[in-house]
């Protein structure tokens, strides 16, 4: 099944930090039977297209280093959100985002949690407008709706 | 029994790749090492966001950095040094892992490196009396 304005909706308000909306709109997606697949698929590909605009056309494993040490140095002060964000786990994902081979495989739940924060970060850093973010979001869920076509063959 | 002039030079020597002395006085002194230099670089009032891209930056200068440091367990040991953070849990074969790792990359440079052993064989001796 393609991604949803539902789903769609949901990954706008988490980049905006509509956290609220965000997580009403979960609740009403689960409680109507949706299940998170098709959402994992979308948060991965706006991941991986953040990734890509963020650290091409060169990078180094060195710069990822950097970077998720910068994302978490900005998180210290908010100790139970730097908790769940595993520096080695994000390292993995972002390098594995930028076409490194894939690393130990690490536990699903940590994965989400490095995306979804990556992400918000990648996102910012991007300083996009909003004519920019829909480009970007709707980039993301043509690329989420042929991996999600592919998962099905 | 005092730190002797071997095991200082066994710092040194550790310090360099496969050096091996890993008696309990030399263990003492290298963590010894590894809190004076800590204590050189961070104060009391350190926060944990600059560990972290202390901790950050060097394992961003090789591949051999970021693999043999572990970011949350160095983190938290400097801070165990340099603030009141709690690191019992890790056990001490990890423990000594990381402050070599750590140590090879905060030492001073040969300028300081004598005023710096010294410091270590100082504070080791005083932890052993």
């Amino acid at each position: 099944m393609p991604v949803t304005d539902r789903e769609m909706m949901m990954l706008r308000a988490h980049i905006a930090g509509e956290d609220e909306v965000a997580r009403r709109a979960l609740l009403e997606h689960l409680a109507g039977g949706g299940d998170l697949s098709s959402l994992a698929v979308l948060v991965y590909s706006s991941f991986v297209i953040t990734a890509q605009r963020h650290f091409t056309p060169r990078w180094n494993s060195g710069q990822v280093v950097r970077y998720v040490a910068r994302l978490r140095a900005i998180l210290g002060d908010m100790t139970d959100t730097s908790q769940l964000l595993d520096p080695l786990v994000a390292e993995d994902e972002l390098q594995l985002a930028l076409g490194a081979e894939p690393a130990t495989p690490h536990r699903p739940f940590a994965v989400i949690i490095a995306r979804l924060l990556l992400l918000d970060v990648l996102v910012a850093d991007l300083r996009l407008d909003d004519a920019g973010l829909r480009s970007l979001l709707a980039e993301a869920r043509s690329e989420a709706d042929r991996l999600l076509a592919i998962m099905r063959c | 029994m005092g730190i002797t002039g071997e095991q200082v030079a066994a710092l040194r020597a550790q310090l360099e790749p496969d050096a091996d002395e890993h008696s309990d006085d030399f263990r003492a002194l290298l963590s010894a090492a590894f809190h004076v230099a800590v204590r050189r670089r961070f104060t009391d009032r350190t926060r944990a966001s600059d560990v972290i891209e202390f901790v950050g930056e060097i394992r961003a200068e090789s591949t051999a950095a970021a693999t043999a440091i572990d970011p949350r367990t160095a983190e938290r040991m400097i801070l165990a040094v340099a603030g009141d953070e709690e690191v019992g849990d890790i056990t001490a074969g990890v423990r000594f892992e990381q402050q070599v790792a750590l140590l090879t990359e905060m030492i001073p440079g040969a300028g300081e490196l004598d005023a710096f052993v010294a410091d270590a064989r100082e504070l080791a001796d005083q932890w052993l009396a």
